[in-house]
């Protein structure tokens, strides 16, 4: 059957995403902050993430591989380890644009990546450098402390055991996130719901506080339990430092100005001190 | 001698290195003080204290968060500047090497600013090589995280052999008061960190 005039086979494309293209994406997105700079934040990193994705889409180079290129130099900044699921959305995306390409399409791609980096920055923000990476820290210092301190193994092992732990949630995100963005497209943000990452968010969020609540008992509380009445003067110290610091956090006060606030302090009462 | 030309511009390098980890690439959190410290520690022969240094660095910024354009106080040249201070040539008390590692991290911010702004020169390079219809170059990416790792490095360097015989020499010349507060103070420091942890995981 002879093909209309109105169709035009422009080329075949050939680009899929499989492993080996999945592979190279994520090796690349790992530097998608390499040259992150203030005008365009992860622009640069974005587009060489996706570079090889495009010269496939238009092996004849041309004008549109130039558009193509220049689409994703615009600014664009989200949390990296979700970054995966945009490249695999713009991928997608641009494969539809290579195959019908119409400017509302290609001012599409645009608008889609400016909604879902907001969006899922608004999600790994909180998730990893809120919840996730204060729980591991948390997680590893304890292990360092419940095993025993003969020797280095139980430090050595709280690291390894934040290190694996922190990054198979993490990687995991920023690897399947590719795949994702690439099979739902615009649609990513409806199968991200499905994940119910608000309640994991809750559930990390409340072990973190029941391992912090236990510390907090363990430092203030248990010298009670071994020291008796003889404790109590340190107990009583270590408990007022400890509301003295919630009050700093409370008025958001940096890590130095709290210190420096703690320096003040301690040369105050040396000096007050006979 | 050994630790001026070798020591301590190899551990300088190496805390560079993984300070990339922070934002550059990966983001496999090797930069954070709670892996730097031991590591650097156990490299320094002060195991035990770069493990101190380390866990109460990693409370202390947890809270600190790189999120959108912020640039957080830098943990790895904290923690890096504070072990390489208390067990270089000349050797700085913990109390003091402590604050001076803080504001060391304080300061590096301000360069991490300054490379920010400077990688706009890399994405003007990649936009030319578009107009030209060639791709951008990953040589540019790669030349955004060597100035980071080089800058990064020589602060440490320039920032411990200054700050090192100042801090040893002051602190002998100091009253006894005011290094009991210094000392007081660092013993404070890990139950900052143990509320900044229960504030992170507060109710909201």
């Amino acid at each position: 059957m002879a093909r209309p005039d109105h169709v035009v086979v422009r080329f075949s494309i050939t680009m899929k995403m499989d492993f080996r293209t999945q592979c190279r994406m994520f090796v690349r997105s790992l530097f998608i902050q390499g040259a992150w700079d203030y005008e365009r934040a992860q622009g640069l990193g974005f587009a060489w993430c996706l570079d090889p994705w495009l010269k496939g889409l238009y092996p004849r180079g041309g004008q549109e591989l130039k558009n193509a290129r220049q689409r994703h130099m615009e600014y664009f900044n989200t949390q990296p380890y979700m970054a995966g699921i945009v490249l695999g959305a713009a991928a997608r995306m641009e494969e539809s644009a290579a195959r019908h390409p119409t400017p509302a399409l290609e001012n599409r791609i645009v608008q889609v990546k400016k909604s879902m980096e907001a969006a899922l920055a608004g999600i790994g923000d909180p998730l990893f450098w809120g919840a996730w990476r204060p729980l591991c820290a948390a997680l590893a210092m304890a292990l360092v402390f419940a095993l025993p301190t003969a020797h280095q193994r139980p430090v050595v092992f709280g690291v390894v055991v934040y290190l694996i732990l922190y990054n198979i949630l993490a990687q995991w995100f920023r690897w399947s996130g590719i795949r994702w963005g690439y099979e739902f497209g615009e649609q990513v943000a409806e199968r991200l719901k499905r994940l119910d990452l608000q309640r994991s968010l809750r559930r990390i969020r409340y072990s973190g506080l029941i391992l912090a609540a236990f510390a907090v008992i363990a430092t203030v509380a248990v010298p009670i339990l071994r020291g008796g009445a003889g404790a109590l003067w340190p107990v009583f110290v270590r408990g007022s430092l400890l509301l003295m610091c919630l009050a700093m956090k409370r008025m958001r006060w940096t890590a130095l100005r709290a210190y420096g606030a703690l320096t003040a302090l301690a040369i105050g009462a040396a000096l007050a001190l006979p | 001698m050994r630790w001026y030309f070798f020591r301590l511009p190899a551990l300088c390098a190496v805390a560079a290195l993984l300070d990339l980890d922070a934002y550059r690439v990966g983001q496999w959190m090797l930069s954070r003080p709670i892996v730097l410290g031991p590591l650097l520690g156990g490299c320094l022969g002060k195991f035990g204290v770069g493990t101190w240094v380390g866990g109460t660095l990693e409370l202390l910024t947890l809270d600190d968060l790189p999120i959108g354009h912020c640039v957080p106080l830098n943990s790895a040249v904290a923690v890096a500047s504070t072990l390489l201070l208390f067990a270089g040539k000349p050797r700085v008390e913990l109390a003091a090497a402590f604050p001076a590692g803080l504001l060391l991290g304080l300061l590096f911010r301000q360069i991490e600013i300054a490379l920010r702004s400077r990688c706009h020169y890399l994405v003007q390079e990649a936009d030319l090589a578009i107009d030209r219809g060639r791709a951008p170059s990953g040589w540019l990416i790669a030349r955004g995280i060597c100035t980071h790792a080089a800058a990064s490095a020589c602060f440490l360097y320039v920032g411990i052999v200054v700050a090192g015989p100042v801090l040893a020499s002051g602190w002998s010349f100091l009253p006894f008061k005011f290094r009991t507060a210094l000392d007081l103070a660092l013993q404070g420091a890990p139950w900052l960190g143990l509320t900044t942890l229960l504030y992170v995981f507060r109710l909201r």
